[in-house]
Formats: structure tokens, sequence, C-alpha cells
């Protein structure tokens, strides 16, 4: 175990509060929405926040405990922050040497490690070139160099595929999934594909909390809330049992296949391709049917995810021909089915 | 340019044009038309002359340059720092900026003179020496060195100190090479605003250092006993500060936005 997290930070009127540990090798995505705390717990785990309770300890030394804190620049961690911020001042290749430098390396192992590093993001052509004279795409790349170049324990990286062209998306993605010199890597994402195609574990904050911590199978099986659900493409309705079924907090209920003990909270996970929907009543189980309002229309991919006013508020996933057969359009009412078996419960 | 929407007041622009004269303008034409280039030879050919123009050149340079080492820290400490007092000691350096520099004189002669507290428990003599108008010149023009390099620290996005911290700089690493480049372009315009204002001290250098030709008798106060002797020479070596000054914040000038441009 490399780094263990425990992590109370205290920002004004914002607090942030979350425990996860990260193993050898692996590479942790923080997800979340916009505000949730993402870049507050990397800034605290960079050092650049300090934490108002918990721990936080790489290879057993303790960085933050509320008392010890260890500077940023005697952690064994760097960080990658969304602006990239290299110092204009510098060429490409002495901003990648500037942390080999400062961490005493020779003037010239620094800028030969820099330029190899530099070869790495594919750029080794951009060496003498000021930050000014890069484009957006071959910034975040000069600064991915430049934060892989001091090989840290902990390597942080604040939306690395934000914001970039097409083609550094995929240099950035494919360095970071071969890159072995750091053994914890913890990348933040709001983008769900970029986070899932990279790591093998999400860490979902919301609103300074910490709601889920699993693994991307597992994320995906089982989101434990609206925003991981949506994140993820699934639907998640929360409720409570009775009488076998679920009665939902927003109105409605649902049926399983396993009934659910009467009081016991549960949530209720629909995968969109599982929602049937009918321009019709549709015949036979009348259980888990439900006449409901098209709300919006998206259209990813092959399929046309069609969002329901609820209750219960459901996302379902249909091909483009049969939108257009049965005339969806926002406001269309329509019925929605999806069977018991197609509904997993879980408690909360 | 951006096309703007409108055209500015017709009494703004009026305005403008006679402050531009009355102020800017009128005394350099003066100033210029009662000059001639013999007056100006005769006068740089005095050695009188050259003695107070090198004395002028080494005291504000070495005021500048000791602005600099005691000013970048003080506004480092000014605006990065919360220390208890810290709006006081911010007002009591922008003293020198409203106090007439006669009263600073007079204040540098309490401290450092020779009855001056300091002087007595350190035996230091300042008063009638070199160093003593450079300290003069020092105590007016540290206030503009820090101004400008206190606000072009504020205004330094601290994501760059902060991702080269992670990066393993530290704190000396992260002043001189990450900070201090910077706020170059700044501190450079500090350096000269200091500089310059150095160079035309008068009030604090003739209380506190006396004026002894050779020693402490720079320019502006050569300008003024000469004024009264001989009117033309004084013309003339006004007129020398004056090209003096406009060269050297031109050098100065041209480097701060070439400077400039290297920023995001």
């Amino acid at each position: 175990m490399n780094l263990d997290a425990d992590v109370d930070v205290r920002i004004g009127d914002f607090t942030l509060r979350a425990a996860f540990e990260a193993a050898d090798r692996e590479l942790l995505a923080v997800a979340g929405p916009n505000g949730a705390g993402k870049t507050t717990l990397l800034r605290a785990l960079a050092g650049l926040e300090r934490i108002t309770a918990g721990r936080i300890v790489v290879d057993g030394r303790v960085y933050d405990d509320g008392t010890t804190f260890v500077r940023p620049d005697n952690r064994d961690v760097a960080l990658l922050p969304q602006r990239d911020y290299l110092l204009p001042h510098l060429s490409a290749v002495d901003n990648v040497a500037f942390g080999l430098l400062s961490r005493g390396a020779q003037r010239r192992s620094a800028r030969s490690a820099a330029l190899e590093c530099l070869d790495t993001v594919g750029l080794r052509d951009a060496a003498d070139a000021r930050p000014n004279e890069l484009s957006g795409g071959q910034a975040r790349r000069v600064a991915l160099a430049r934060t892989l170049a001091v090989r840290p324990a902990v390597l942080l990286l604040d939306e690395p595929l934000a914001a970039i062209d097409a083609t550094s998306v995929r240099v950035v993605r494919d360095v970071l999934r071969d890159y072995d010199g750091s053994r914890v890597r913890i990348v933040v994402a709001h983008d769900a594909v970029h986070a899932l195609s990279l790591a093998s574990r999400v860490v979902v904050l919301e609103d300074g909390r910490l709601v889920q911590d699993a693994s991307v199978e597992d994320i995906r099986a089982r989101p434990r809330s609206r925003y991981v659900a949506d994140f993820l493409g699934v639907n998640l309705l929360h409720g409570a049992g009775r009488a076998g079924a679920i009665v939902l907090d927003g109105g409605g209920e649902i049926t399983c296949a396993e009934p659910v003990e009467d009081g016991r909270r549960v949530s209720a996970l629909v995968h969109p391709h599982a929602v049937a929907l009918y321009a019709t009543a549709p015949a036979g189980s009348p259980r888990n049917t439900w006449r409901l309002r098209v709300a919006g229309l998206d259209a990813t991919g092959l399929r046309v995810r069609v969002r329901l006013e609820g209750p219960p508020a459901l996302v379902a996933e249909v091909t483009p021909e049969s939108a257009r057969e049965m005339g969806l359009a926002p406001g269309a009412e329509i019925y929605a089915s999806v069977k018991a078996t197609e509904v997993s419960a879980f408690s909360d | 340019m951006t096309p703007r929407v409108g055209s500015p007041p017709r009494a703004l622009v009026a305005a403008a044009i006679v402050g531009l004269a009355l102020f800017f303008v009128l005394p350099l034409v003066g100033l210029v038309a009662h000059a001639s280039a013999s007056s100006l030879l005769d006068a740089l050919r005095a050695p009188a002359v050259r003695t107070a123009l090198v004395l002028s050149l080494v005291c504000s340079t070495a005021a500048a340059a000791i602005s600099v080492v005691a000013g970048v820290p003080i506004a480092w400490l000014i605006a990065r720092t919360n220390f208890p007092g810290r709006r006081v000691v911010r007002s009591l350096t922008l003293l020198p900026l409203v106090l007439p520099p006669v009263v600073g004189g007079v204040a540098l002669l309490l401290a450092f003179g020779r009855n001056g507290f300091v002087g007595r428990a350190l035996g230091v003599h300042l008063p009638f020496t070199t160093w003593g108008a450079i300290v003069a010149e020092t105590f007016v023009a540290l206030p503009f060195l820090i101004l400008t390099v206190e606000a072009a620290l504020r205004s330094l996005d601290p994501g760059y100190e902060e991702a080269a911290a992670t990066l393993g700089a530290g704190p000396w690493r992260l002043l001189f090479r990450v900070c201090l480049p910077l706020i170059g372009p700044s501190l450079l315009s500090g350096v000269a605003l200091a500089w310059a204002r150095a160079l035309g001290e008068f009030g604090a250098t003739i209380t506190f250092a006396g004026n002894v030709p050779g020693r402490t008798q720079t320019l502006p106060l050569a300008v003024y006993v000469t004024l009264e002797s001989d009117p033309r020479a004084a013309t003339a070596l006004s007129l020398i500060l004056l090209i003096v000054s406009i060269g050297v914040l031109v050098v100065v000038g041209r480097r701060a936005v070439t400077l400039a441009r290297l920023q995001p």
C-alpha cells in the first residue's frame, strides 16, 4: 500500500471529507460534478492545502496529519494542474528540466532526461519553443512531460484530457497508461469516457463528500448516487421497500425480482437499454409500466437516449429507427416498461 | 486598435491638451529654448559639472540597487504574508512618497547623523559623505520599487509557484527562478522609477548629506547652486539631467515591453 489518505479540508464555507487508499501500480480516477472538491483533494495530497483533520501518508511517511506538515517541494508527489502553468520565460525543454534541477540533478543529465521526456510526448522538435509558441494540446503535453520527468511516487493529474485536441488526448492517454515511473497515479476527470478508459478504480466526490470508491465494473453495476448513475449512464432509483416492491422517493413504485423487506432503504438500478418504450399500452404484466412524458432526446453514437419525466424519472436507450417509428419528441406521452428481472436492488 | 463606441467628449480632449501643454510641453520647451549647444558643451567641459554628473549617476544607481535588495523582500512580505500590523507597515513604506523630502532629510539626520541615536550607538557618520547622499536617495526611491513590485506580486497567479513547488522547487528557487522572472517587467519598471526618483532627489540629500562638491553635490544640487551665479550654466545642467533621464527611461522602457511580450 502506497497512499493512505483521510482528508478533511476546509476552505471558507466548503468542506471536503474523503478517505481512500491507493495500492501499488494503481491508476485511480477521481470523478464528480464541478465544485465537488476534486481539485481540492489533489491540492491537499500535493501539499498546496493543509488538512484540518485526518492524515496523508505515502509509503509510511506522514505528509500531513494536522500537526506534521511536509512542504510540497519535500513530498514525493507531483501535480499537473488544470491550467498547465508552464514557465513562460523558459523553453519547453527547460520547463521539463525544471523539476529535475529542483530535485538536485546535474544540468547536463537534466537536459538529456528532459529531452527524452519530450520525446515520449512526441514533442522533441519543440524543445526550444517557448510556451507561448505552443498550441494548447502541445502545452499540455509539455506540462505532462514536466510532471512525469521527476518520477514522483504519487502522480496527480487534474483533468489532463480537458480542452485539448484529439491527437493530444490520444498521446496523453497512451503516455499515462504506459507510464510506470510512479506507483500511484490519480487522475481527475469529469468526462466518464476518459475516466473509465484510463482508470481501474473510480473515487467519486459530490459536494465535498466521497460518495463512492469502487472498481470500474462495480461502479457501473452499482452506482451509489444520481450523479454516478448519470455519469455512467444508468438509472438509479432510491426508495424503501413496501409489500415486496420499492416505493420510490420521487413517487411511483417499482418491482424487482427479489422481494424487498418492508421499510428497507434500497437503490434500484435499471440500465437504460432495459427500459422498453411503447406508443400504446403494452399487453401483459401491468407491473413496472408507466405512462411518462418525453423530456428530451440525446443522440449518443448509434443510440438515442430518451429522458423521461417522472415519476419515475428514467433514461431509456433506443435505436434511432424505433425513436422515429414511435414519433418520440419532447412532450410526447409514451409507455415505459421494465421487466422485474432487469431491476437490481441493493441496500443503501 | 479596438473600435470604440462614439468619440470622446470634446471638453475631455481639450482638458487633456491644456494639461499636457501646461505641465509637460511648455516647461520642456522653456528649458530647451534657453539652452544652447555651446553652453551645453561648455558645461560638460567644466570638471565640476562632470564630477556632479558622475556622482549623480553613481548615487542614483547605488540607490536603485539598494532599493531592489531591500525593497523586494519588503514587497514580498507585504504581498505574501499576513503578519499582524501588515497594513501599518505598508503605509509606513509609502510614507516617503507623501512626506516632504526635507522632512525626510531631517528624520534621517536625527537617526543617522553625528548626534542621531543610531549614529551615536554604532559610530557611523553618514552626513557629508557619498554614502549619506545614497541613503537619502534610497529613502525617497524605495517606495516606488516596493509599490510596483508589491502590485506585481499580488497580481501574479499563484499557480506558477504551486506547480513549481510540487515539482520540487524550494522557497529560494521559487523566488529566483519563478517569481522574479515572472514579475520581471514590473521589477524593471520599479527599478527605473526608483532610479529616476533618486536621480532627481534634492531635499533629503541637501538636508541630510549636505552640499559638498565631489562628495554629496549631485546634479540637482549643482543646478540649484549654479542658478544663482550662472543661470545659463544651470540651464545646461538641467538639460543634461533631462537627457540622461529620458535616455534611461527609453532603454528600460523598451526592455520592459520586450519582457512583457513573453508573458502569457
